[in-house]
């Protein structure tokens, strides 16, 4: 006999942990049953000179972008003028992660400055040519190919930071 | 189960969550995992509908938080022999499905101006049924993916 059992999970609660520094931040969500849903977005920044790299960790969406947001304006703020970000450890982006790049890729040409993605996952590639965005954001296999690259002549110089 | 092996099989996993984001993730999960039920959906389906079951929530818990609302929204995922169906359910004060603007080019430099929109023509994009219904009771996306046509 089919049996269409319908299986309910209920009486969800949340707890929210923010890293020091503010270079982690991360949610865990538990349901009665012990079910534990963890959503993080660890967040790391190196120099590569002239690039600043911030190294995306998790999954970049609802819960995340404010968090990507907020280290964008930090790095900015900071006087690195040249980004990379680097999805290499990232297997989800959603549209609101996609609204962030864009807030992203705004901030950096109001400064003049440039912003590069390295996202080596055909599934993230596929992501950003559904959405056009392929013809908006400059993807690349690696920071190594980047970052040997240089920057164009046309935005020659050092890094101010 | 069936015990035949031949039954209609229809199985049902239902999901409510508080309208947060960080409850999204579990939804993903739920979902890829009764997706994952049917042996034979190739990966990238599964990740299709993941991906726009998520852009569905996104939005439901996005309507809750614009109006304060405390209520949960409610995930079901129907699996049965041909095909997937997720159902996102919010109760927010809903929209006009087709007064959506249409994103311009994306090389006309007013595209950089648009942070948002782009969730729901994903879901469209990447299922093979998709609609939402909506008034000022709530919306309801449904959202579809074949199991069969991929085999």
């Amino acid at each position: 006999m089919s049996d269409p059992k319908p299986r309910c999970i209920d009486h969800l609660w949340a707890t929210t942990q923010y890293g020091s520094g503010g270079r982690t931040i991360g949610t865990t969500s538990r349901t009665t049953d012990g079910i534990v849903a963890e959503v993080s977005l660890g967040l790391l920044k190196r120099h590569e000179d002239p690039f600043v790299v911030l190294v995306i960790n998790g999954d970049l969406e609802m819960s995340s972008t404010p968090s990507f947001r907020q280290a964008i304006i930090e790095t900015l703020a900071d006087g690195d003028r040249h980004i990379i970000i680097d999805f290499g450890g990232t297997d989800f982006i959603d549209s609101t992660g996609l609204g962030g790049l864009i807030g992203a890729l705004k901030r950096v040409r109001s400064l003049e400055g440039t912003l590069q993605i390295v996202c080596p996952q055909p599934r993230l590639q596929e992501l950003f040519k559904l959405t056009d965005l392929h013809k908006v954001f400059a993807l690349h296999e690696s920071v190594d190919v980047i970052v040997e690259r240089g920057l164009p002549l046309s935005q020659g110089g050092e890094s101010t930071s | 189960m069936s015990a035949s092996g031949v039954a209609p099989r229809v199985d049902v996993v239902r999901l409510e969550i508080p309208a947060r984001p960080e409850f999204l993730g579990l939804v993903r999960s739920v979902v890829a995992a009764a997706a994952n039920i049917e042996a034979d959906l190739r990966d990238d389906r599964v990740e299709d509908l993941r991906l726009a079951v998520s852009e569905a929530t996104t939005n439901a818990i996005e309507a809750h938080q614009l109006i304060g609302l405390d209520n949960r929204i409610s995930v079901r995922a129907i699996v049965s022999d041909d095909r997937i169906e997720v159902v996102v359910r919010d109760k927010g004060k809903g929209f006009d499905p087709a007064s959506l603007s249409t994103m311009p080019n994306p090389e006309d430099p007013e595209r950089l101006l648009f942070e948002n929109g782009l969730g729901i023509p994903l879901m469209r994009q990447l299922t093979d049924e998709s609609d939402i219904s909506s008034d000022d009771e709530g919306t309801t996306v449904r959202l579809v993916i074949y199991t069969r046509k991929y085999l």
